[in-house]
């Protein structure tokens, strides 16, 4: 038997080197990148030595800055400097109208129900304007790194729901980034605070950033980390606290705002003011464009914003009952976000939870690094780690029935990932197709509850009414996205299932920004399929190739590994060619020859996992850091020894 | 060869006889042993077909422990797995004595916003619907011993109105402290 030789194209292999992956805070005001060197994690500053970089994007007729250029631009050209993008994704133009009194742009009809703001760059959605930043953010990591990244984590407000995720994910595609994990942030802040202080028990984290808030109960045990509530609100945070003190101005004032341009330096000033406040007992305040001045004091500003404080202390109260603790049961409260800098703030979650708020590792990092801890773990530097994060879906899950009613299939809190299967049945003779409208929220009626999609299921074989047995699976992945699949029971029937997100980007829409960005269109694209094979064949002939060298000679016949095998060394013949189909071929033919393998292997795996035994410890060890030569190398010689005895 | 892990019934899933009283300590301890095997983020690194197998074992495993962890879902697995329908909802409207109870909790809740101390009031109602559904978690594991199995059905049925109670009086609760 041959030798096999894998080879990187124009590299030669380095089997012990670290994989670059980062983590990634996507945040309402400012957004930061971090990553695990030399076994510590930290944020990385851009050349001015800045760690945060404001999610702020300027769009001008030839260029685009983004950043702190672009958020002091904002006053003069309101239109097209975008800020808070993270409050519109995964939003319609519905929710737009309920605040766009608020937002300073201009925006556009949409046609699929995304909100288009117009700018001097065109028209530009707010998927757009986060790719926008996370390609920054992933420029500023690949030069200080000095490599391509493999992959980053990605964290978003746990009380995101199905459609603002996909749009974060969305957006990761576009800035050409793979998302290893979309991490809930106050999970990713747990993260950062449990394995810094080792921490046990029960912890509760207050997470206020620009413009969502979140609540997660978690319990820490020996390096799992097990989320049992989260709640929050996700059109809540600093920036309305920057709203309401902007509002009082101008009461106080008695003037008018003139125009966006003056909306936006008020509502800067009443930020300043607000930042102020946290050191001193009050604040002069000077406001041209009102021709006001006056004074703003911690009594004032804690009148002005406890009633949004409210909202978060009534979210926190039903994360502890979810949770079935108590606030006294709580060992420790952490601060999470800029906006908990603010101390009326932590005031009142003190008071709540009957405790000082932990606010010792910066509020405004804690997120991106405990994110790049998870990434350092996904991308495999970290061999063996016990790190676990078991997360929940923030909000039930549910479809559309008769009445306008929503009936819950996932409910919230629920651990993920979960699968849950309905049945459904036909109600005409010979119907072939069904739509499902899936929404999430608490509420009895479909008004009340956020539309994510509509399923079309096709291709259901023709029956009498009544007669088929539709089975729907609804399944939430460890990023907290859902897909469905369907099966027709009787028939075995598997139902193609066309996807309608109510708000989102179809995957058309995707594929064609993606081709629109490359400069080089065709043979561009065709060179990254080309690169995605070969990375995916590299990954099953790896994973496959570990599998035969743990479990091989225990679950399978000899004429079986041969044939395997045999399988294994096509595909690296065709992965070293240049044709991309022929290799997605080539896995597909391959997933398919060891899948019987893969079941024998899952069923003693769990067997293995539950006595407690690993495998030899040494040779665990070993494989986990034989590069793909070596490993060949083994086997072959395993191969021979079978061979001969 | 060896049957696909779909195919084993929860409890052996996690290596338990298959009855009703289990040690929820070791449950946890079990269910976090096969996460740490199985959950998705472990084969971030692997190739599409092992991430897909890993989520749906993993969501697998959550199912099992879900159905394990709460006293009434194991005890309509078990009545499941022997072959039982354990859906209620047709079961209670023959329970007469029940019915009463039922009626009365129902009021007691309804008069709880007009309490001197809604909140004592709400902690007693909770208090003893808990004490209730202990006896009934009881009495169902020896009914189940025993195989009585309509019997058993019936202390199903009267857990699952116990269980949803818990629930409107959380509603109650949320609704007056103002939640």
């Amino acid at each position: 038997m041959a030798l096999m030789q894998i080879s990187e194209p124009g590299q030669t292999p380095e089997p012990h080197q670290r994989k670059l992956a980062v983590g990634i805070d996507l945040g309402t005001t400012n957004s930061l990148v971090a990553a695990v060197r030399s076994g510590s994690a930290s944020t990385l500053p851009d050349i001015n030595g800045q760690h945060l970089l404001p999610s702020v994007v300027q769009y001008s007729a030839d260029k685009i800055i983004v950043g702190s250029a672009a958020q002091q631009a904002a006053g003069s050209d309101p239109h097209n400097v975008i800020a808070s993008a993270k409050r519109l994704m995964g939003r319609g133009v519905a929710d737009v109208q309920t605040f766009a009194g608020e937002l300073p742009y201009k925006f556009a009809d949409a046609d699929d129900g995304m909100p288009m703001i117009v700018t001097a760059a065109g028209e530009k959605s707010p998927v757009q304007v986060s790719a926008d930043i996370l390609s920054e953010l992933r420029r500023r990591a690949e030069e200080t790194l000095g490599g391509s990244l493999q992959g980053a984590v990605i964290t978003v407000p746990a009380y995101f729901d199905d459609a603002q995720r996909q749009a974060t994910k969305d957006a990761a595609t576009l800035a050409g980034i793979n998302v290893l994990r979309l991490l809930n942030e106050p999970t990713a802040a747990a993260v950062a605070y449990g394995l810094d202080t080792g921490s046990e028990g029960l912890i509760a984290i207050y997470d206020l950033g620009g413009g969502t808030f979140d609540v997660s109960i978690l319990r820490l045990s020996q390096g799992v980390f097990e989320v049992l509530s989260t709640g929050g609100d996700s059109a809540l945070g600093g920036d309305d606290f920057d709203r309401v003190i902007a509002d009082w101005f101008v009461a106080e004032s008695g003037a008018v705002v003139a125009d966006a341009g003056a909306a936006r330096r008020i509502l800067q000033k009443a930020r300043e003011a607000k930042e102020a406040l946290s050191n001193s007992d009050t604040v002069a305040v000077s406001i041209d464009d009102l021709s006001w001045s006056g004074r703003l004091s911690r009594a004032q500003l804690a009148k002005l914003i406890d009633p949004l404080i409210d909202r978060t202390m009534r979210a926190c109260k039903r994360a502890l009952r979810d949770a079935k603790v108590k606030a006294s049961d709580i060992d420790n409260l952490v601060m999470v976000g800029g906006s908990t800098r603010t101390l009326r703030v932590r005031e009142r979650a003190g008071e709540l939870f009957a405790r000082q708020p932990l606010v010792s590792i910066d509020p405004d990092k804690v997120v991106a690094i405990g994110a790049s801890l998870q990434a350092d773990v996904l991308v495999g530097n970290k061999s063996g780690d016990d790190l676990l994060l078991l997360d929940v879906i923030p909000l039930s899950l549910g479809i559309e029935t008769m009445g306008g009613l929503m009936e819950k299939v996932i409910h919230r809190n629920t651990t993920i990932p979960v699968a849950v299967a309905q049945e459904f049945t036909t109600y005409k003779d010979g119907q072939t197709a069904m739509a499902i409208h899936v929404l999430q929220g608490e509420r009895e009626l479909i008004d009340d509850c956020r539309s994510l999609s509509r399923f079309e299921l096709k291709g259901i074989p023709p029956m009498a009414a009544g007669a088929a047995h539709i089975r729907v699976t609804f399944q939430i992945d460890a990023d907290g996205l859902l897909s469905v699949s369907a099966v027709e029971k009787s028939s075995g029937v598997t139902a193609s299932i066309q996807v309608k997100p109510s708000y989102g980007l179809s995957d058309a829409s995707i594929s064609s920004m993606l081709t629109d960005s490359f400069s080089h269109a065709k043979s561009d694209l065709l060179a990254r399929e080309l690169r995605e094979q070969q990375v995916e064949a590299d990954r099953i002939i790896e994973s496959l190739m570990s599998a035969l060298l743990s479990d091989g000679d225990a679950l399978l016949s000899e004429i079986e590994r041969d044939a395997l095998m045999q399988e294994m060394e096509s595909l690296v013949a065709l992965r070293n060619g240049d044709d991309a189909k022929a290799i997605a071929n080539g896995i597909s033919a391959l997933a398919k020859a060891s899948d019987v393998f893969a079941e024998r292997r899952m069923d003693s795996s769990i067997k293995k996992a539950l006595s407690g035994q690993q495998i030899d410890e040494l040779d665990a060890a070993e494989d986990g850091t034989l590069g793909c030569v070596e490993k060949a190398a083994k086997l072959q010689s395993q191969s021979n020894q079978q061979d001969k005895g | 060869m060896s049957t696909s892990y779909l195919d084993k019934s929860f409890f052996e899933l996690f290596d338990f006889d298959v009855a009703f009283g289990i040690d929820i300590e070791q449950l946890n301890l079990r269910y976090r042993a096969l996460q740490q095997r199985f959950h998705p983020d472990k084969f971030a690194n692997s190739d599409q077909r092992d991430q897909r197998i890993a989520l749906q074992v993993s969501a697998h495993i959550n199912e099992a422990y879900t159905a394990l962890s709460s006293p009434l879902k194991r005890a309509q697995y078990l009545l499941s797995l022997s072959g039982v329908d354990a859906s209620g909802e047709h079961t209670t409207t023959h329970d007469t004595g029940f019915l009463m109870q039922q009626i009365m909790l129902r009021e007691q809740l309804e008069e709880v916003s007009d309490a001197a101390d809604p909140e004592a009031a709400i902690d007693a109602l909770r208090a003893s619907v808990d004490q209730t559904s202990q006896a009934m978690i009881a009495s169902f594991e020896e009914c189940y011993a025993n195989a009585q199995f309509s019997e058993a059905v019936v202390v199903v049925a009267r857990l699952q109105f116990l269980f949803k109670l818990i629930l409107e009086i959380d509603a109650v609760e949320e609704r007056l402290l103002d939640y």
